[in-house]
């Protein structure tokens, strides 16, 4: 019994900070009525340089539209290995897309920035239509877009 | 009589040797079997397209109308139920593979995939 504790203690200590280092966040796109296609969009970070640093969710499945989205396209060379296994549907005029995934702690208050680029066919190309800052600060107050985005939220 | 005779055979002459100068200039796409004459022509005429499109979009970045490869193909996305095009695109890059685990990229803490909804 008397090694029930330290042991607990122990992994308890050795499993905090893989534990800690990631924090569940929600990103909140909805879309404005403009009633055409639905719409390819994608979220991509940027560091506090302004670099690409990877895509979070593609939505829209055919390639050949994704140019349209001409900033994420030029940060991440377009390359099909960055959106593997991240990619769905496009996104029907007036709908919200709720994303929630484990972002790394590190990424929180360090700079880094959510990019939204959208496109839809017949329609405008609108590269960083939304750029938010992930950070605390942040957390829970909606940004309009420039295009077709109505609100964007990121919560953490 | 023997100046139009002259005249005559050098019309002939003349249009003769525009032929086969036409057909020379033509012989080797003419020996090329129908798809690899359809890819050269493809070849020649596409970095002008691109370059326009490339202008375009330098141009602002935001733009209204068709995009230009609605003409390519018009197999429209249906991911939400809209669909209006023809089926049996190619994709440009290749299909992202929706199965793939997630990318390496350090933000996906733990490989986990997003969870996603569309309301």
């Amino acid at each position: 019994m008397k090694f029930v504790l330290p042991a607990v203690a122990a992994t308890a200590t050795l499993l905090s900070p893989v534990l800690a280092e990631a924090r569940q966040v929600t990103f909140e796109t909805t879309l404005k009525p403009y009633g055409g296609n639905g719409a390819y969009l994608v979220l991509y970070v940027t560091d506090a340089a302004g670099a690409y640093k990877g895509t979070l969710w593609m939505a829209g499945g055919k390639a050949k539209y994704y140019r349209h989205l001409s900033d994420w396209q030029r940060a991440s060379g377009g390359r099909p290995t960055e959106i593997d296994g991240i990619t769905g549907a496009s996104v029907g005029s007036g709908k919200t897309l709720k994303i929630t995934l484990d972002l790394a702690d590190a990424m929180i208050d360090a700079g880094y920035k959510v990019h939204v680029d959208t496109a839809v066919e017949d329609g405008m190309d609108n590269p960083s239509e939304v750029v938010a800052p992930l950070a605390a600060s942040a957390s829970g107050k909606p940004l309009a877009g420039k295009g077709y985005v109505k609100s964007f939220t990121v919560t953490f | 009589m023997k100046t139009r005779t002259l005249i005559g055979t050098a019309l002939l002459l003349s249009t003769a040797g525009l032929c086969v100068a036409l057909a020379a200039t033509q012989i080797d796409h003419l020996d090329l079997p129908f798809h690899i004459r359809d890819d050269a022509a493809r070849a020649d005429t596409r970095p002008l397209r691109l370059a326009d499109n490339d202008r375009q979009h330098e141009r602002g970045d935001r733009h209204h109308g068709r995009h230009d490869d609605d003409d390519d193909d018009d197999d429209d996305d249906d991911d939400d139920g809209r669909s209006g095009g023809r089926p049996g695109a190619v994709p440009q890059n290749g299909p992202a593979d929706p199965a793939a685990p997630v990318p390496d990229n350090g933000l996906f803490q733990g490989k986990a995939r997003p969870k996603v909804e569309v309301q």
